[in-house]
């Protein structure tokens, strides 16, 4: 494990700060309007990395009102920060709310990632910034989200896409901004009418879709003061900044 | 006594029962004992502990608490949304109408717009005249920050459009004094939860 540690550690300072990412075209799988087949996504800033328990630490540290003791019950469940001490620094920080990930990143100067940002810089493989529609790329995404979380998760720092981002499939699930916004749809009013409904993926066809369907089915399934031990985030920034 | 035969069906009022019965209990109670009003008291976190601010039609900000001690109806909407935001004012107004009197005055209605672009000050009062909303209610609009915040704790989702529409789920959740939530209503159905809530 400290190997291991060593190694994120160098990775991350070979390449310093947040990396740019778009302007692009996210593509949903699954449009939630006509009008939304192709989404003009405008360049922003992402994290390298998930946050770690190290970073994320040192803001609880400065702001004791997000500490496992110190938090608000309406911005978190009681499972929040379970075993954050123990956990390996340099592991993604896990149980953490939407609240205390918001809280976080505004505290870094930034805010967490939009859906569409998340998806536009997930779709990139080492080498292509959208490998969306490649079979292999997404087999590989399926195979870890069929894999169970292990109980302790390993550190950051795995081979960054093609814009330079480490580590949004594989690790853990990353919070989003609106990540309830996804299951809302022109004819939903009713929230349990949803674009994502079982019956309508498993009639998609590309695996593309399938994929997609699995973090939008597991983002609905939240809500914001929920923590989930295979659950963390990333920041995004809307200026470049030195972190 | 304005009840439509619809709102007997809703709210469980017997209305084929015995009208002269009810008629001659309703006209003579029974004398008792004046009892201090039952306070109804919510669960949970309360909405208070966000520590939001929000801008009033005045163009104020003013806390999310500024309806504290007051039992409130909050929701959220935007101005422009042409069917079930006025659905939502309505359902509202109505539910306050089948409050029993000695609770329909202390009652407050809280609602917060997701579109503070559109939604300006000048806007929110001609909402508020153009629905003749009296002084219980405020209408107000959040950051989209705090509006997020705001929607995540009531359990409201929302998103815009690429047409500068939005689409939303609707929910009304009903506060007790210190911001706890008593009960909620999502979608626009049957607020008698919410009457029953608001009843004291």
């Amino acid at each position: 494990m400290k190997s291991l540690t060593v190694l994120a550690l160098v990775g991350g300072i070979a390449t310093a700060g947040p990396a740019h990412v778009g302007p692009g075209i996210y593509r949903p799988a699954f449009p939630t309007s006509p009008a939304e087949r192709e989404i003009a996504v405008p360049g922003f800033w992402l994290d390298r990395e998930p946050v770690t328990n190290r970073e994320f630490g040192a803001f609880v540290r400065a702001q004791p009102a997000w500490s496992r003791d110190g938090v608000k019950a309406i911005f978190a469940d009681p499972g929040y920060l379970d075993g954050a001490t123990t956990a390996p620094t340099s592991a993604p920080v896990v149980r953490v709310s939407w609240f205390a990930a918001r809280a976080y990143c505004a505290w870094r100067g930034g805010r967490l990632p939009r859906e569409a940002e998340w998806e536009l810089a997930a779709a990139a493989d080492a080498h292509h910034r959208d490998a969306s529609d490649d079979p292999a790329f997404q087999a590989q995404i399926l195979s870890w989200y069929a894999r169970t979380t292990p109980a302790v998760l390993p550190a950051i720092g795995g081979a960054p896409n093609a814009w330079g981002v480490r580590d949004l499939h594989g690790l853990v699930w990353e919070w989003v901004e609106d990540f309830t916004a996804a299951l809302v749809t022109s004819d939903s009013r009713d929230p349990t009418r949803s674009r994502v409904c079982g019956a309508e993926a498993a009639a998609a066809k590309d695996p593309r879709a399938y994929a997609t369907f699995m973090r939008f089915a597991f983002r609905g399934s939240l809500t914001a003061r929920d923590t989930v031990a295979s659950l963390g985030f990333r920041c995004a920034y809307d200026q470049e900044t030195s972190p | 006594m304005k009840m439509s035969i619809a709102s007997c069906v809703l709210f469980g009022v017997a209305c084929s029962g015995h009208p002269a019965a009810r008629e001659v209990q309703v006209a003579r109670p029974a004398p008792t004992r004046v009892e201090p009003k039952a306070i109804a008291h919510g669960t949970g976190p309360s909405l208070y502990d966000l520590g939001m601010s929000v801008t009033n039609a005045n163009g104020d900000q003013a806390s999310l608490d500024l309806d504290r001690g007051h039992p409130t109806l909050v929701s959220m909407f935007y101005g422009s949304c042409a069917a079930a935001c006025p659905l939502l004012i309505d359902t509202i107004d109505h539910t306050l109408q089948q409050l029993p009197e000695d609770s329909r005055d202390g009652a407050r209605v809280l609602l917060v717009s997701f579109d503070p672009a559109r939604d300006t000050p000048a806007r929110l009062r001609e909402l508020v005249r153009a629905h003749r909303l009296d002084p219980r209610w405020t209408l107000a609009s959040a950051t989209d920050l705090d509006a997020r915040t705001l929607a995540a704790v009531l359990g409201i989702r929302y998103r815009s459009t690429p047409d500068g529409q939005f689409f939303h789920t609707s929910a009304i959740v009903a506060i007790d004094r210190d911001g706890k939530t008593l009960a909620r209503m999502d979608g626009i159905g049957d607020p008698s939860a919410l009457v029953a809530a608001l009843s004291e």
